[in-house]
């Protein structure tokens, strides 16, 4: 039972989401719609846990004297700033964007940023002739590089029109290869979590 | 009562799923599918981090299992983490479980605990396993490649539903001589993995990857309804387009 229950109401709130979607009948919407609102209920205890767990292995990294206490102490500051400033004055307030403004966005914006050094190594080790596909994979992104370049125009008239074939034409119909297999395989795994058939949240392999 | 416009997905949908259920059933002989590279690694991935003794860490991706654009491919992640966790489990292996997602997160802690209790080391699970690294996209991101720096793995697998961080999580990975195995459906992000990791499952690999590996007959059923449903995929899309260049839009309009 332990293991049945789970599955079954898996099961039935799957498909009256489903029916959902494809029949317009009024007792059906309103239990989807009802249902979709638990979703954003259930979230919000698992954002409780998942807290828990974030704080308890910070405050036992500072315990420990660890490497990365000074973080955890910095992580643990910010997180209580932005938890009572939320509570207090509301995540509309001035003091609360002003958090967001002069401590979130600036470090996202320099993560976000470190992302074309990245793509610099990635790129250094992956382009390098070592077999054919290696080596067409290396010419199709030293001519898609040329193309949307202005100096690439330059050094080969030709380029852009080269860039676009190559993305329009060979790039489109890989993409759309891998869209089709992947929806097919998106609906043959919904179907098995849908089914029952995978449990493996329940620890079955 | 039908959706206007959703008559011919409701069709194929529903042929589909009578399709599973009757493979399921018929408990006929599925033939072999062919090798997955990505997925044979993970014997050989675990068995560098046994030799070395050193972590192994997990990732479903920053996706969140009620999400209707991410949640297949999360649970799908999830689905890999449990033989992952039951095969460290069984070498007494340190894992580490970085999510973003507190449903994930949840789920990741249940499927972690299941699996470990199912390779008969119970005692060796412990909560901190699962870790929650931030809500926020880039500083799960930093958190994962922080983690890769001080701890060093041996084995990294990044499976699941990813973005913009896609790049500096694999390539973080790649530099620390781990063997990294990826895995996602999104195309957009895809080739970051292809370039940085040392096996990457593309697109529906991911989803058959826990059947896969399970080697049970129904989730292989559930494959082989996929491969004739591609097929059939595959006959359509050539018919409309032999049509098409003949002027006829039957097909199009059949279909719509």
């Amino acid at each position: 039972m332990r293991r049945e229950i789970p599955v079954f109401m898996g099961s039935t709130i799957g498909a009256i989401i489903i029916a959902d979607y494809y029949v317009r009948v009024p007792w059906i919407s309103t239990v989807a719609k009802e249902l979709l609102d638990w979703t954003l209920i259930l979230s919000a205890f698992a954002l409780v846990l998942a807290s828990i767990n974030l704080v308890r292995k910070h405050v036992k990294s500072i315990a420990k004297s660890e490497s990365t206490a000074p973080y955890s102490v910095l992580l643990l500051v910010v997180l209580a700033a932005f938890a009572f400033t939320g509570i207090a004055v509301g995540t509309t307030s001035a003091s609360f964007r002003f958090l967001f403004d002069s401590i979130l966005e600036p470090v996202s914006s320099s993560l976000m940023g470190t992302i074309g050094f990245y793509f610099l190594s990635a790129a250094y080790r992956t382009f390098r002739a070592r077999n054919l596909e290696a080596t067409l994979l290396l010419v199709a992104a030293v001519v898609v590089m040329l193309g949307r370049s202005t100096i690439g125009t330059f050094i080969w008239p030709g380029a852009n029109g080269a860039a676009e074939w190559l993305l329009d034409v060979p790039n489109t119909a890989a993409n759309r290869g891998i869209i089709i297999g992947a929806a097919l395989g998106l609906v043959s795994a919904a179907v098995r979590l849908l089914l029952g058939i995978d449990r493996s949240y329940l620890g079955e392999e | 009562m039908l959706v206007k416009g959703q008559e011919v997905t409701l069709v194929a949908l529903l042929l589909l799923l009578g399709m599973t259920i009757y493979l399921i059933r018929s408990a006929r002989a599925i033939p072999p599918i062919r090798k997955i590279a990505g997925l044979e690694a993970v014997q050989e991935a675990i068995g560098r981090a046994t030799e070395t003794g050193r972590p192994v860490f997990y990732t479903p991706g920053l996706g969140n299992i009620s999400s209707g654009s991410s949640g297949v491919d999360t649970m799908a992640a999830v689905e890999v983490l449990s033989h992952v966790a039951a095969l460290t489990a069984q070498y007494k292996l340190p894992l580490t479980v970085g999510v973003l997602d507190a449903n994930t997160y949840a789920v990741s802690d249940q499927t972690v605990r299941e699996a470990y209790i199912r390779a008969g080391q119970p005692d060796l699970y412990n909560p901190e396993i699962v870790q929650f690294m931030s809500p926020q996209q880039f500083g799960y991101a930093a958190a994962c490649s922080a983690f890769f720096e001080r701890e060093h793995p041996a084995a990294i697998f990044l499976m699941g539903f990813f973005q913009a961080e896609t790049v500096m999580l694999a390539e973080s990975a790649a530099l620390t001589g781990a063997i990294v195995i990826g895995g996602m459906v999104r195309y957009t992000q895809l080739p970051s993995f292809v370039a940085s990791c040392d096996y990457t499952l593309i697109a529906e690999e991911l989803y058959v990857a826990g059947a896969y590996l399970s080697k049970q007959p129904a989730k292989m059923a559930c494959i082989r309804s996929q491969d004739i449903a591609k097929l059939g995929a595959v006959v359509l899309i050539a018919a409309g387009a032999i049509m098409a260049t003949f002027g006829s839009k039957t097909l199009i309009d059949l279909l719509k």
